[in-house]
C-alpha cells in the first residue's frame, strides 16, 4: 500500500514546465482568438440569396449586351449603306454624262456632213 | 481629216450572259488626277435602293432604274495630260465586247479631236439586258458597264438630273454655244 501511494506521489507529483511552455500556450490561444474574430470570405456567387435575382440579373445583362450588338450592327449597316447610295449616284451620274457626250458626238458629225452636203 | 461614224441598229440576238471582265487598270490609276472606281453587284445595289431617298426627284429616278439591274461597274480616269492612255488599254475592254451578243450602236472616231466613243447593247428577248459605254476623251478615260434590264427611257431621263445637262438639239457643241450650222443657215438667207 505504501508502495502505490508513493508510486502515485511520484506520477502526479508537480513538474515544472519545459522552456517557452507558457509561451507557446499563448501564442497558440492568441491565434485561435484571432481566427475567430477574422470574418469567413463568402464566394460572391454565394452572395445571391435568392436564385430569381440572380437569373434575373443574368438575363438583364444579356439583354444590354445583344441591344449593343445590334444597335452596333446597324450603324454599320447604315454606313454601308450610304456609301452605296452614294456610289450608285455617283456613277449614274457619269453614266450620263458619257450618254450625252455619244449623243453630242453623233450630233456634231451629223450637222457637219449636212454641212458638207450643203455646199 | 473626215471624221468617220458608224451607227449601226441592233438586232435581236440572243443572249448568251457573257460578263464582261473590267479591269482595275492600277497602272492608269496611279498616273490620273482623278479616279472613279465603282463595283456594284446586285447585293450592293439592292442596299443602296433602301437608302435612295423616295422624295428626292434625282434619287427616285436613280432607284427606279437600279431596280432591274445587275450589276453597276464604272472606271473612270482623268489626267493632267492628254496621252496618259493607250489604245490597248481601251482594246483591252473592247476585244471582249466583240462577240455576238453585243451589239455597238454608237461607234464615233473622231480624228480631229481624237475623242472616240463606243456603246454597246446586250439584248435578249427583245430587251436590252446590258449597256456599255468607252468614252476615249483627250484627257478622260471611261468606261461603264451596266448589266441588267436597261430602260432607254430611264437613261435618257437621266439628263437633267444628277447636274448633267439635257441635251439641246440648237445647241451641239459642249459650250452651249449656237451651231455653226444654224449661222451658216442665217448667213445663206441673208
Amino acid at each position: 500500500m505504501k508502495e502505490l501511494d508513493q508510486e502515485l506521489r511520484e506520477a502526479l507529483g508537480r513538474r515544472e514546465a519545459p522552456s517557452g511552455f507558457e509561451e507557446r500556450v499563448l501564442a497558440r490561444i492568441q491565434r485561435e482568438q484571432t481566427r475567430a474574430a477574422r470574418p469567413v470570405p463568402v464566394p460572391w456567387w454565394r452572395g445571391f440569396r435568392f436564385p430569381a435575382l440572380a437569373l434575373a440579373a443574368a438575363l438583364l445583362l444579356l439583354a444590354v449586351g445583344g441591344i449593343s450588338v445590334q444597335r452596333y450592327r446597324q450603324s454599320q449597316e447604315t454606313a454601308r449603306g450610304q456609301k452605296a447610295r452614294e456610289q450608285v449616284l455617283l456613277a449614274l451620274r457619269i453614266t450620263g454624262q458619257k450618254l450625252v457626250f455619244a449623243r453630242n458626238k453623233v450630233l456634231d458629225h451629223t450637222l457637219s456632213e449636212s454641212r458638207e452636203e450643203g455646199r | 481629216m473626215k471624221r468617220t461614224v458608224v451607227v449601226l441598229f441592233f438586232c435581236l440576238l440572243p443572249a448568251f450572259g457573257q460578263q464582261i471582265k473590267m479591269p482595275d487598270f492600277e497602272h492608269l490609276a496611279k498616273k490620273a488626277d482623278e479616279v472613279v472606281n465603282v463595283t456594284m453587284d446586285a447585293n450592293l445595289l439592292q442596299l443602296a435602293g433602301r437608302f435612295l431617298s423616295g422624295k428626292d426627284p434625282d434619287e427616285v429616278k436613280a432607284k427606279k432604274l437600279i431596280s432591274g439591274i445587275r450589276g453597276l461597274y464604272v472606271r473612270s480616269f482623268e489626267f493632267k495630260n492628254s496621252g496618259e492612255y493607250s489604245k490597248s488599254d481601251i482594246e483591252s475592254v473592247r476585244s471582249q465586247l466583240k462577240v455576238p451578243d453585243w451589239s455597238p450602236i454608237v461607234t464615233v472616231r473622231s480624228e480631229k479631236d481624237g475623242e472616240n466613243v463606243d456603246v454597246f447593247v446586250r439584248l435578249a428577248n427583245g430587251q436590252i439586258q446590258g449597256l456599255f459605254v468607252i468614252a476615249a476623251e483627250a484627257k478622260q478615260l471611261t468606261f461603264v458597264n451596266i448589266d441588267g434590264a436597261v430602260d432607254p427611257d430611264q437613261l435618257k431621263d437621266l439628263g437633267g438630273s444628277f447636274g448633267i445637262p439635257k441635251l439641246n438639239l440648237q445647241h451641239s457643241k459642249k459650250s452651249g454655244t449656237p451651231s455653226k450650222d444654224s449661222k451658216a443657215k442665217e448667213e445663206d438667207e441673208e
